[in-house]
């Protein structure tokens, strides 16, 4: 009797504290089946806290990854073992193989030349190969990198500190707190930067303007891409396009600008700083695409891992996703699409670390240091079976053309209430992240299939640079009678052809 | 009781199924409190809440604080007994659009209130009604990918909360007191102890080998610059070395680290010395080459395993030098400190604080003042032994 009244008060109170509309449970998101890929989870030696910091390959097909209590362990995958190569360092978040026996290791301190030199298989060789860059102390000062350009330079990316802690009594580099206030600051040397170590061993600062870089990565034409995580200036996460000189939009690093005399970068008018700062090439929606996207890696493999050659995957922390993205050059600057790759199919949440084996099966490094995420490896195989869905989407002079996998269906595709067309911004504030600005459905005026049927010439009413294109296809269906894999693709217009 | 007190932003509909509520539950109610219970809850780093339970008796007026001192954002919700993953699924298939314009909260009959997901240094107020019924009622941040590891239990009862260490209501890290890791260790200690408990059968630990000294980790260290490294040496000795000034900066005996703090979470807790230290270096340099003012530029350059030994590599001007630390235990809590110095063209000195507790001896050069010289070919391969003075008894000292 006392349970049936008490219970009565509780869902009363909920009724009336929750405002506007009550809705009750919705079912969860259904998940499409992928037959063209499948998940693989890699298993983990005892004892390991496997918060994958990066993973690589060796020469002789080795897996190396390092993990955040500072293991550096191999795996082969023929015999499935794992062994210890390296230990004892500090954060490690990025690895370059140089050779069987030898690697570049970002840890937070340095870039370090670990080495087996007398070949048994355990490093005994731990070089500095540049430490030119400043710590504070603050927990948020991490180090990704490296990756190297076609000339054999170096680049790494320096992570600004948090306001959420200060800096340390004893740090490294020369201090300067005028910014310390600001949310996400820059109190040593080339915190929030791009650096590049050139062959000759110098380190320099290549670009400044970045809030969290935890991904580098380069394109098959080796144009250098950073992600950056929302944020502060950060309306939604963006994908960067990074070059000598450009400023990518965080102010806290100009302050290590040479010659800078302008105080808080951060308290500089938001005019000024959107004028000085280069666009992303694709902003990612938050939510919709991503929350925390991490490390893009170029598909090298010539089409053993699906159809997608040439085109960037990027990790995502936040859920069991991995996302997809495309460029193109307009107006003599890259920008593109992005669209969710994988979701779910036993993939995991934290897909920190991205890396193709010599078998074109893209491995997975995941980490939960702090944020959302799991721990573990995991590697998604092609199964050989084409996936039926979105190829690509490119600008034209009247909307885009949509290109696909494989042919879809000419009824959906001549229906032009297959295709719905919002666009918006997010804006460029201090503030943290940013709501959708202006979000205005843009009516689809024609669509012409091409004559393989793989390809949708869309015209759109208007085309507006500076505008987030979200297109949803939930409308259309392969010629094989399959929906496609993904529905959803955003394109980043800041550019009109 | 005054309705708007309590609830100052509902509107008139709401008040009055709001006031029913309260007598009605008033009624039934023996242990409530009479004053408002200010509670106030942390989202902090590492996905947690700094409060992992909580306790109020049915039918309590609740001010909570939300407090955002993460560096992401976070919402806070508190569902009905045994909902919370049912919560954090709807949470998730929740439109990108409305989950965002909703603070990732889902609009469900299984949420009792909730504050909406806030950025980073922000912070809310949310004033509830416990529950009439008693029972744990899991709070959850349903932002998306939060919810499986950040939450927590309020418990509405007149009773006694069950010990923490058997709390299946609060996330598994937090099932000791409360504030620490479950999988803290001190790596000297844990390294003898598996060694007794059983030398063939491995055990999982803290890394997926047996930690036997001597064990090296870069690591933030308390009293030395971001760039340091920590080094266990057999028979329980322990030192800093400073990779951001090329020097030794302190020792201690009697364990190793503890980096349960520093490893949970973000990083922001430094790792903890276990033991007693026993010496810290002064903050003069301790080298001087060619004149006994100068002392020279260093740049740390990196280290070799010589025996699983590290031997720090570093350049002083352009000396280059090699260092190998040892543990000096015949004679007691000490460091043999082994050298090497390459392209040396004069003489060096080797600087010693009178009060730092320690005596020295080398192996080669000639000590005056605390200060030993060393000829450039004395230096190109020498040792320094630095000991713990043996302790004066105050009553002795006169």
């Amino acid at each position: 009797m006392i349970s049936k009244i008490t219970r009565f008060p509780i869902k009363m109170a909920c009724l009336a504290i929750l405002s506007g509309n009550v809705s009750y449970a919705q079912t969860p998101a259904t998940i499409k089946p992928n037959p063209a890929y499948r998940v693989e989870s890699i298993e983990m030696p005892d004892g390991l806290s496997a918060e994958t910091g990066a993973i690589n390959f060796m020469p002789d097909g080795r897996l190396i990854a390092c993990f955040h209590r500072g293991e550096v362990m191999t795996y082969t995958p023929a015999t499935r073992s794992w062994k210890v190569f390296a230990s004892g360092v500090h954060d490690p978040l990025g690895i370059l193989v140089i050779s069987d026996n030898e690697i570049l290791l970002m840890q937070r301190p340095e870039l370090t030349r670990i080495k087996d030199t007398d070949h048994d298989g355990v490093a005994d060789e731990y070089l500095t190969v540049t430490d030119k860059f400043g710590i504070s102390g603050n927990y948020h000062e991490f180090a990704f990198g490296p990756v190297k350009d076609k000339e054999g330079n170096l680049y790494i990316s320096l992570n600004t500190a948090s306001n959420q802690a200060g800096i340390r009594a004893e740090t490294r580099g020369e201090v300067d707190t005028v910014g310390i206030k600001s949310r996400m600051y820059s109190a040593v040397a080339y915190r929030g930067w791009v650096m590049k170590l050139s062959t000759d061993g110098k380190l320099s600062p290549f670009a400044p303007g970045f809030r969290s870089p935890n991904g580098l990565g380069f394109d098959l034409k080796g144009n250098l891409f950073v992600t950056d995580n929302q944020g502060d200036w950060l309306g939604s996460s963006h994908l960067y396009h990074v070059k000598e000189g450009k400023f990518y939009g965080h102010p806290a690093s100009l302050l290590w600008t040479k010659g800078w005399n302008r105080g808080n970068p951060a308290l500089l008018p938001v005019n000024e700083l959107n004028k000085m700062r280069t666009l992303p090439a694709i902003e990612f929606p938050n939510s919709l695409i991503a929350n925390s996207p991490t490390q893009p890696v170029c598909d090298t493999t010539n089409g053993k891992f699906g159809p997608f050659s040439g085109q960037i995957f990027i990790g995502e922390m936040n859920r069991p996703r991995i996302i997809r993205a495309m460029l193109e050059e307009v107006k003599g600057e890259l920008q593109g699409a992005c669209l969710p790759f994988l979701d779910e199919l036993g993939l995991r949440k934290g897909n920190n670390r991205l890396a193709f084996a010599p078998d074109g099966s893209l491995w997975v490094g995941q980490t939960d240091h702090g944020w959302a995420g799991d721990k573990g490896i995991q590697r998604i195989v092609f199964t050989g079976q084409p996936p039926m869905d979105i190829l690509g989407m490119s600008l034209t002079g009247q909307g885009f053309d949509i290109s696909f996998t494989q042919p879809v269906n000419q009824t959906t595709a001549d229906n032009l209430a297959s295709y719905v067309f919002k666009r918006y911004y997010y804006e460029y504030h201090a503030e943290y992240g940013s709501k959708q600005f202006d979000v205005t459905t843009v009516k689809v005026t024609g669509a012409s299939l091409s004559a393989d049927g793989k390809k949708v010439s869309l015209s759109l009413e208007d085309l507006k640079p500076g505008y987030i294109y979200q297109l949803d296809l939930k409308g259309i269906s392969g010629a094989n009678g399959l929906p496609l894999q993904n529905t959803v693709i955003c394109y980043t217009l800041n550019n009109l052809r | 009781m005054d309705i708007n007190i309590i609830f100052p932003k509902l509107n008139r509909t709401k008040k009055v199924l709001m006031t029913f509520v309260l007598c009605f539950s008033t009624a039934i109610s023996i242990a409530q409190r009479k004053d408002t219970l200010k509670i106030s809850i942390s989202a902090t780093a590492g996905l947690q809440f700094d409060k992992a339970r909580f306790a109020v008796h049915p039918g309590d007026l609740v001010a909570l604080t939300f407090k955002n001192a993460d560096d992401m954002s976070h919402n806070i919700v508190f569902t009905r007994p045994g909902e919370r993953t049912n919560v954090i699924n709807e949470a998730q298939a929740l439109a990108p659009d409305v989950a965002e314009r909703q603070g990732f909260v889902p609009k469900s009959d299984k949420v009792l209130f909730a504050v909406q997901a806030i950025h980073p240094g922000e912070s809310r107020k949310l004033t509830f009604k416990a529950p009439m019924t008693e029972g744990v009622y899991p709070y959850v941040c349903t932002f998306t990918g939060h919810g499986y590891v950040m939450y927590g239990a309020m418990y509405v009862t007149n009773g006694t909360l069950p010990a923490i260490q058997n709390d299946q209501n609060v996330p598994p890290n937090r099932r000791n007191d409360g504030t620490h890791d479950d999988d803290e260790h001190d790596m000297s200690k844990m390294g003898a102890a598996l060694k007794t408990v059983s030398a063939a059968k491995f055990t999982p630990t803290s890394h997926p080998y047996l930690v036997e000294p001597p064990t090296i980790y870069r690591i933030f260290m308390p009293d030395a610059s971001p760039a340091s490294i920590a080094v266990n040496l057999p028979g329980n000795l322990s030192y800093c070395w400073d990779a951001g000034t090329s020097r030794l900066r302190y020792a201690w005996s009697g364990g190793f680290l503890d980096n349960a703090d520093h490893w949970k979470g973000n990083g922001r807790f430094l790792p903890k010395v276990v033991g007693t230290v026993f010496y810290r270096s002064s903050n003069d340099p301790e080298f001087r080459v060619g004149k006994r003012t100068e002392a020279p530029l260093a740049q740390f350059k990196g280290y070799r395993l010589l025996n699983k030994y590290p031997q720090f590599l570093y350049s002083l001007g352009n000396v280059e030098v090699s260092e190998t630390i040892a543990g000096a235990q015949w004679e007691g809590k000490g460091l043999v400190r082994n050298f090497t110095f390459k392209n040396l063209k004069s003489d060096l000195y080797f600087f010693t604080d009178v009060n730092d507790g320690m005596a020295y001896s080398s192996s080669a050069g000639q000590w005056k003042n605390g200060v030993l010289k060393l000829t450039a070919k004395e230096a190109r391969q020498f040792s320094i032994t630095m000991v713990e003075k043996p302790l004066t008894h105050p009553n002795h000292d006169q």
